[in-house]
């Protein structure tokens, strides 16, 4: 499998700090790559470099062969590129459906006259746009009966699901999960792994994830990336990278 | 009118609501007729509140959906009216182009003083609209070839149809009733979504592919131009523009609507624009029967008094009542219906 | 020689500036709140200092320490009876109420003292200082001493006493400073209180330099544009800031008129906007996500 982003020697500083020490991931098109690693190693400054948060001091990040690092964010996201955020990052002014129609914005076509006048060919925009996340998201996410709700009184393994389907609607190329397991109950991490599974094996989606639960990531990932203080200690096959010492040093804190 | 305080998706499967369509005809009839039983002040006030509405809802595009806080609302009202103003003197243009000239102006306008301020984060538009409020004060005042300076400009009389202002009557509440269609349609569109999404976290709007500024500016400069539309209609009104109608405590009272009325609320800015238009007129017809003699003192009484219930209203609606009148009212018939 | 004379004015009426931009900075800094109410707490004070003494006929001395805790008062009210009820809120909607305040207050004084200006006892000496052969006026000289003491003593406060180091935690990083055993609502308080000091004391110098109407909070407003140009946290800055937008604008209402003179703070605040966002002296923000 060729890679479809690399991630190459990139450096993050914060005020003179380092976040993140020359780190390079390949992750590798149609497959599941996950970075570990205990607290404030780095691993959602990472993706923050990615989507255009942070300005890296150095390295270069390659998105199906173009440096996305000098291009803006809201540019990034267009070239295929979503992502859900640690503390769920929904809209609670709008329903269901309004969030999961802002995953969309950028296929969609409506400027502020045919949004005013809105008719015709507007009024046809938002209705397919509706039917196509009826049929297609909220079927595979089982979210079809909360799709009037607003967000806010919504459990919080719902609103994981919620923020899912709002990256999946634009169909991404790469899809970013920061934290996808956090605060979940068995049984819905293992509905979120069999969702995050589907979404390889039937659209083909791309899957880089950070999360913190060893058992549902190395079930999960075809490849495993270790970070510790902003650093590449391991990386490689579930199995291999579980045997590797640094590793079991990191999170035992032995030296 | 709908509220659209939360966008609500409205569920496909009623094609034709009987119900609501014939409540909309027994409002178009209404204001219709409206001129026909009420006298020439009533005319009146029903053009001016017609008029602030406009306005309204520019500023809740502004504040209520987008999030970002204008305190210099009138200022932009007040290029649309020199605007308007100027194209009717010099060029003789008709009434609606005149309209859409003011709002063109006001949407230039406020893109150049939404620029610097927005590409930063935080609120730094509040200061920037500081800034426009009192350069273009300066620019109306200092200009004197132009504007007139503190005296002004008077623009000739508007002549709808041979009806005079009963004419300009049906023209603005028209023009009003359009203007609150598109802006409740912006909101059903990728459009009023991605300003909502900049309220509440501009960051995850820039995930979804939403360009994060250049929205803003769009949400501010339409805003303003809403405020430049009224603006002209305001001129051709009241056939007068000068400097002393764009004041900050002009500006204030158009925050002050928004407040009362609702924020992120098409409802909310009718009735936030009515409320806050005949209040005054209310007040001062009481100050004028049990106040303190005299009609002077009224007067000078009457402007500190203004300002003292603007600012408690937004203080009292802020706290007490968030989501303002449109609030209010959804609560009640929410209840009733139960 | 005239300009050397004009600059000496403009800096003398540029310090006065500075009480009432550290006011607004520090409750910025603390609470994340553009006051815009820091005006008309100003106009407020100085009122109060009219009433005590003009209307109530006591001593200065008297009516200073009222006028500043009365000041006080209205500031600790805002923060405790309006915001802290919206902690949590979005900014926008604290920074309205406080627009709001503002009205409220301005339109209070106005039922109370009337719109025509009023003046107040000269408690500063009005005997000119002469500087080499440049004169300026003892009133502002005065005043400018007497802000200077007060900003010095305000900014030795806040760099070495307990409080002045706990405000800065909050400022800082909010959940760290609770974690540390820091009352965050207090200090917020603390903030609001200390602002209302500096807000009255300005306020009674410059109503003792050009008399008190309602409109001397839109004076203040300048103030804005000091604490924009400083970088709205840089407390050593606002200090420079302030002094400085004195300079020009006393120089423009010299060689322009008087309508460039309140246009040109605003000019300013758009170019800074737009050549330096941050501010001359402030720090640039690294938002966490």
């Amino acid at each position: 499998m060729p890679d479809l982003m690399m991630i190459d020697r990139v450096s993050l500083a914060f005020g003179g700090i380092a976040a993140l020490s020359e780190v390079s991931v390949a992750v590798a098109e149609g497959r599941v790559t996950a970075i570990i690693g205990p607290n404030g190693a780095g691993k959602t400054s990472l993706f923050n470099v990615i989507s255009g948060f942070y300005r890296a001091r150095a390295g270069a990040v390659t998105f199906a062969g173009k440096d996305i690092l000098a291009l803006p964010g809201y540019v990034r996201s267009k070239l295929g590129i979503a992502r859900t955020f640690q503390n769920v990052a929904l809209f609670d002014g709008m329903s269901v459906l309004e969030n999961i129609k802002l995953g969309a914005h950028a296929q969609l076509g409506a400027n502020v006259f045919s949004a005013g006048i809105y008719l015709f060919w507007e009024q046809r925009e938002e209705h397919d746009l509706t039917r196509r996340i009826e049929r297609d998201v909220l079927a595979f996410l089982d979210l079809t009966d909360v799709s009037d709700r607003p967000i806010g009184g919504l459990p919080y393994g719902l609103q994981k699901r919620v923020e899912l389907a709002r990256a999946l609607v634009m169909r991404p190329r790469l899809l970013m999960l920061d934290e996808p397991f956090a605060g979940m109950n068995t049984p819905e991490k293992v509905r979120m792994a069999n969702t995050i599974r589907r979404c390889v094996t039937e659209w083909g989606t791309t899957v880089l994830l950070i999360d913190h639960d060893m058992e549902m990531v190395m079930g999960l990932s075809d490849h495993v990336v270790v970070l510790n203080f902003g650093r590449l200690i391991a990386a490689g096959e579930p199995d291999a990278v579980r045997r590797h010492s640094g590793v079991i040093d990191a999170y035992l804190g032995a030296a | 009118m709908v509220s659209e305080a939360l966008i609500v998706h409205e569920p496909t499967a009623s094609r034709f609501p009987v119900g609501r369509i014939a409540g909309w005809l027994l409002l178009a009839a209404i204001l219709l007729a409206f001129p026909a039983f009420s006298g020439a002040y009533f005319v009146f006030m029903a053009t001016l509140v017609a008029i602030n509405v406009i306005a309204t809802i520019g500023l809740n595009i502004t504040v209520g959906y987008a999030g970002l806080l204008s305190i210099g609302h009138s200022a932009f009202i007040g290029v649309g009216a020199y605007t308007g103003a100027l194209m009717a003197i010099h060029l003789g243009t008709p009434l609606i182009v005149n309209v859409a000239g003011g709002a063109a102006a006001a949407f230039l306008v406020g893109l150049v003083f939404g620029a610097p301020s927005l590409r930063i984060k935080g609120i730094y538009l509040a200061i920037a609209t500081l800034a426009a409020q009192y350069s273009l004060s300066f620019v109306f005042q200092q200009w004197t070839a132009v504007t007139g300076g503190d005296r002004g400009l008077s623009v000739p009389r508007v002549d709808v149809f041979g009806f005079g202002e009963t004419g300009f009557y049906y023209v603005v509440v028209a023009l009003a009733a359009l203007l609150c269609l598109a802006a409740r349609n912006l909101f059903r569109t990728r459009i009023g979504r991605a300003f909502i999404a900049l309220r509440e976290r501009d960051y995850a709007a820039q995930v979804l592919g939403i360009n994060v500024v250049r929205y803003k500016l769009l949400a501010f400069a339409l805003g303003s131009a809403y405020a430049g539309a009224a603006g002209a209609l305001t001129a051709m009104f009241l056939r007068i523009v000068n400097p002393d109608q764009f004041t900050l405590a002009a500006s204030v009272f158009f925050l002050a609507a928004v407040v009362v009325g609702g924020q992120a609320s098409i409802l909310g800015s009718i009735l936030g624009a009515a409320f806050m238009t005949l209040m005054p007129e209310i007040l001062r017809a009481v100050l004028e029967l049990w106040g303190p003699g005299g009609t002077a003192d009224v007067a000078g009484f009457l402007s500190p008094l203004r300002e003292f219930i603007f600012g408690a209203l937004i203080v009292g609606f802020l706290v007490f009542e968030p989501r303002g009148l449109a609030g209010l009212i959804q609560r009640l018939v929410g209840r009733s219906n139960n | 020689m005239q300009i050397l004379e004009y600059s000496l004015i403009g800096i003398a009426s540029g310090g006065l500036y500075v009480l009432a931009a550290l006011g607004f900075v520090i409750i910025y800094k603390a609470s994340n709140v553009f006051n815009f109410a820091m005006g008309e707490m100003m106009m407020f004070g100085a009122y109060l200092f009219f009433a005590m003494t003009v209307q109530l006929h006591f001593g200065w001395p008297v009516a200073v320490i009222a006028a500043l805790a009365g000041s006080v008062a209205l500031a600790v009210a805002i923060d405790r009876v309006l915001l802290q009820r919206l902690i949590g809120q979005p900014v926008i909607v604290l920074v309205m109420v406080t627009l709001g305040v503002g009205s409220m207050i301005k339109g209070a004084s106005g039922m109370i003292w009337g719109p025509d200006i009023v003046q107040m006892p000269d408690f500063l000496p009005r005997k000119p200082i002469f500087i080499g052969d440049i004169l300026i006026p003892g009133k502002l000289a005065w005043g400018f001493l007497a802000v200077g003491v007060i900003a010095t003593a305000f900014m030795l406060y806040y760099r070495f006493s307990r409080t002045g180091v706990a405000i800065r935690a909050t400022s800082s990083d909010q959940i760290t400073a609770e974690g540390m055993g820091i009352n965050v609502r207090w200090i917020f308080s603390l903030a609001w209180a200390i602002a209302g000091v500096l807000a009255g004391a300005s306020g009674i110098v410059i109503g003792a330099l050009n008399g008190i109407t309602p409109q001397l909070g839109a004076v203040a407003l300048n103030v804005l544009a000091v604490v924009m140009l400083a970088g709205m946290t840089s407390v050593g800055g606002v200090v420079i800031a302030g002094i400085f937008i004195g300079w020009v604008e006393t120089l423009v209402g010299a060689y322009l008129g008087a309508a460039w003179q309140n246009f040109m703070p605003y000019l300013i605040v758009l170019l800074v906007m737009t050549v330096k966002p941050t501010g001359l002296f402030g720090e640039r923000q690294i938002e966490r996500i």
